[in-house]
């Protein structure tokens, strides 16, 4: 391993000493108007250079080795755009003028999550969904969670998400999905959830998905799959927005579940500003939301705040540093009274709450050594406090962790048909609190990755993964994770993709290690906890329909060992819960994604459908949480200024939950639950007023008012109505 | 035939309408029993009787109405209606909907609680307690199952023999 590892050292840092002081491509790239385009990707063939293109559609690579290249232009709602030949002289500049032509479907999209560098979506080898920040806004979600329900396989049960049947519900402790900022892990270090709310929806360009096992490049957590967010890249136009909503939820759809005489009202405001000169560039932002919450004791106060800064260095080098600061309170509804009672909690829970300060900043440093080795370097310093506080009891509990992350890799192109990307990670997270009490836990890990070009429409992935991790448990973690991936393009607008990995999950402080209540919980160690590990296999074809869209098909299994799922024991007026390594299983299924362009991109739509057959092999029963159909639709008709558009969303009742939560009486009901069809409808206007570009959605979500639960005993909203206005100078 | 999209995308969008997914189930919670009534004393001296559920048993500085407010505790029946009294015995019904203030949960102490004074704050004291154990003062706890009616939580007083009163 070690001697791999030197070699591929000097693979990067020999091309390093040769100092090439070579040409310089430039360019301008627009529309067939001539119309400048922004934000276009500009990827030179064979190097790990490139470029993307400012408000003026400008970009520029320097020390370009003399050549000759081949450029391929990429950008979301344009068709790609390749241009062979260019040559390159040393000194010399060599200057290009790109006109793109508007495709009705958004089929160009450059993704970083499957390789981490910049891939076409069409190139990759794994399934993967992209959530664009233009329909997060459309659809006025509020939420993060709210914006992951309507991607194909993804399935949400309450704040946890779960990719094609991986994850259950583990009542907040761990996760089988992997969630990153820009790359770097971002889950907290003591419960192992997703920090969904710390990221506000304004600061995101988009959210990359990627389905099923991920561990080989991305370690503990990813055995399921990886969301990673991106932040908007900051633009060279100077911006400026304004955005607030607000709305109210519509009253119950039984006189028997109102509670309250007032109309329970949400809104929330956010400020963005963003300057950017030749090297230096900076944002920031600001949010609060307000919710009085549809349930008694549901009402949440949030307050976000995100900065962005980026310095670039001689154009081969740049340093990005992002920071966030979350400050919530909120009330605690963990079950209803009944289903009578359906929008009330139990007495003893009606003033729980929760108030949590959170912070991070991050920063990547990107430097190229030579054309052919790029070397980038991430680190992460998080800092959570929170607290739950049980008002009846006059118990209160507190976690305080903080976080250390630093990731080195490297992506350098070895010859023609090999491009090998490396790296090391570690992690450390210090928490102190009656919850998980004072402990330490981190790891260390090396990964390596090859891009083997077979042939011109063939590719093959290898690599692998080493994780050493401690948490305090009897015994340490050592995993070793290797993938295989292939794509085979037999014509234009097929390509087969097929997929082989493992992943792994360490358990997270809370499952080993909970003490503490937390509300109608009081937890029992357990130190034997084992990691979780999975093996996944893919295969898959993405077809293109020509200008009228595209149709992808994969067929997935999973087989999982060592499942961490918490046991529940009844105790006196509470419930005892353990962690324990239960069972192995099976989930298997396939999915199908249909998307549509018609009427020259007048109206676009998209349908998925996700089957999973999640199967205990112990017992041969049905995992619990896992509904096994999930069916999303979207459609949006584009007149002019005027968007109209609607959401459907169908997911089967799932087939178990906790019974002994039931059984004992703890979620009194907690067995009635049903499938779930939701209708969201939504009318948008763009307009131009007094040099103002300004933006206004209406959104009626759950329309028909469809009474469900996602989690045992959590009514969700009923009709929801919400107004948006986003003005931008 | 034409195939009318529009028609077909109208009934897509309109069939979640049909289905309203989950309701109250309205199906009453509690328990109900006998009360056997032995040695009623003179009228003045048993102004009221009710029957009352503790979630904990009761301490010495807590009366009946201390704990009532507290919400730890629920009286059957409602305030307006009365248990009639000097009768060898009654049947009662105490669910979430007949009673006040009656939950799905756990109760330590069941009784017949005696308003033996003018004092309707104060003078209250046990007369009878439900057990498992036949002239036995020990409580028996009953745990309020969701949509359950228990049965059979029989109470015996003897107005002569009061079990020990926790409260002052």
């Amino acid at each position: 391993m070690a001697l791999i590892v030197c070699m591929l050292c000097l693979s990067v840092f020999s091309p390093a000493l040769m100092l090439a002081a070579g040409g310089t491509i430039t360019g301008r790239v627009t529309t067939e108007a001539d119309e400048p385009i922004e934000g276009v990707t500009v990827a030179l063939h064979g190097t790990v250079r490139g470029a993307v293109t400012n408000a003026q559609g400008m970009f520029r690579i320097v020390d370009v080795p003399n050549g000759r290249y081949t450029l391929t232009f990429s950008m979301v709602g344009f068709q790609r755009v390749r241009v062979s030949g260019t040559l390159v002289n040393e000194g010399e500049e060599t200057f290009l003028s790109v006109r793109m032509k508007e495709a009705p479907l958004q089929t160009e999209q450059v993704i970083v999550t499957a390789s981490k560098h910049e891939q076409s979506l069409a190139e990759v080898p794994v399934s993967i969904a992209v959530l664009d920040a233009s329909l997060i806004h459309a659809r006025n979600a509020v939420t993060l969670d709210e914006a992951l329900r309507y991607v194909p396989g993804v399935n949400m049960t309450g704040p946890q998400a779960n990719i094609r049947g991986s994850s259950g519900y583990s009542l907040g402790a761990g996760s089988r999905v992997l969630m990153m900022l820009d790359g770097i892990p971002f889950i907290a270090g003591d419960t192992g959830e997703l920090l969904l709310e710390m990221i506000p929806l304004g600061s995101i360009e988009r959210i990359e998905i990627v389905k099923g096992a991920s561990s080989a490049l991305y370690g503990s957590n990813a055995l399921g799959g990886v969301i990673n967010i991106i932040t908007k890249p900051i633009s060279s136009t100077p911006e400026t927005f304004l955005r607030t909503y607000g709305g109210f939820y519509n009253k119950p759809s039984h006189e028997q579940w109102r509670w309250s005489d007032k109309t329970r009202f949400f809104h929330g405001q956010s400020v963005g500003f963003a300057r950017r000169s030749e090297d230096f560039g900076f944002a920031f932002f600001l949010s609060r939301q307000l919710d009085d919450g549809y349930r008694q004791n549901d009402y949440r106060r949030r307050y976000n705040a995100y900065a962005k800064l980026r310095q670039e260095f001689s154009g081969s080098s740049a340093l990005t540093l992002n920071a966030g600061l979350l400050h919530q309170f909120s009330g605690q509804f963990l079950f209803w009274r009944s289903l009578d009672s359906a929008l009330i909690p139990p007495v003893k829970h009606q003033t729980d709450n929760l108030a949590s300060t959170r912070f991070f900043l991050s920063g990547v440093f990107t430097t190229i050594l030579s054309d052919l080795a790029l070397l980038t370097a991430k680190t992460m310093w998080s800092s959570s406090r929170w607290s739950f506080q049980q008002m009846q009891d006059n118990d209160r509990t507190e976690s305080v962790v903080d976080g250390y992350r630093v990731e080195l890799s490297a992506r350098t192109v070895v010859s023609e048909r090999h491009t090998i990307t490396f790296g090391l990670e570690a992690n450390a997270d210090a928490m102190s609190g009656e919850m998980f009490e004072a402990r330490t836990v981190g790891g260390l890990a090396l990964y390596a990755q090859d891009e083997i070009t077979l042939a011109d429409d063939v590719a093959l992935t290898i690599g692998a993964r080493y994780d050493f991790q401690s948490v305090g448990l009897v015994e340490k973690s050592f995993q070793f994770n290797p993938k295989s991936a292939l794509t085979y393009t037999p014509v234009d607008g097929t390509t087969l993709r097929a997929s082989l990995g493992r992943g792994f999950r360490v358990p997270s402080v809370a499952e080993a290690f909970i003490a503490a209540g937390g509300g109608f919980i009081r937890g029992v160690p357990n130190t034997s906890l084992k990691p979780e590990q999975s093996l996944s296999v893919e295969v898959g074809v993405a077809q293109s329909l020509g200008d009228a869209g595209t149709l992808d098909l994969a067929a997935f299994r999973s087989d999982y060992d060592n499942l961490i799922e918490p046991g529940l024991m009844v105790g006196q007026q509470t419930l005892e819960v353990q962690w324990r390594n239960v069972t192995s299983a099976r989930v298997q299924g396939f999915e199908s994604s249909l998307t549509l362009a018609l009427f020259d991109g007048g109206l676009q739509s998209s349908l998925g459908y996700t089957y999973v057959y999640p199967e205990d092999r112990t017992t041969r029963a049905i995992l619990k949480y896992r509904p096994r159909h999930l069916l999303y639709g979207t459609a949006t008709a584009r007149i002019e200024s005027f968007t109209i558009g609607t959401d459907v969303r169908y997911v089967s009742r799932v087939d178990r939950i906790d019974d002994e939560l039931v059984e004992t009486g703890i979620v009194p009901d907690g067995d009635e639950r049903t499938h779930i069809i939701v209708a969201d409808f939504r009318v948008g206007a763009t307009f131009w007023i007094a040099g103002l570009d300004v933006l206004t959605t209406l959104s009626v979500k759950n329309a028909f008012q469809h009474n469900y639960v996602e989690l045992i005993g959590n009514m969700m909203p009923p009709r929801t109505y919400i107004m948006s206005l986003e003005i931008r100078l | 035939m034409r195939f009318e999209w529009r028609f077909f995308l109208v009934g897509v969008l309109l069939l979640p309408s049909c289905d309203t997914g989950l309701s109250p189930l309205n199906e009453p919670s509690g328990f109900r029993g006998v009360v056997r009534f032995r040695n009623w004393p003179p009228p003045d001296s048993v102004r009221e009787i009710r029957i009352v559920a503790f979630e904990r048993y009761p301490t010495d500085s807590a009366g009946i109405i201390a704990t009532l407010l507290a919400g730890q505790a629920a009286v059957y029946p409602e305030l307006e209606r009365r248990l009639p009294r000097f009768v060898d015995s009654i049947e009662y019904e105490f669910t979430t909907k007949k009673g006040l203030n009656l939950k799905v949960t756990n109760y330590q102490y069941v009784i017949v609680a005696q308003q033996y004074g003018s004092n309707v704050l104060a003078d209250w004291r046990p007369a009878g307690v439900h057990s498992r154990r036949p002239n036995s003062f020990d409580p028996a706890p009953v745990r309020v199952l969701l949509h359950r009616i228990i049965p059979n939580i029989d109470i015996d007083v003897d107005f002569n023999t009061p079990p020990p009163r926790p409260w002052r």
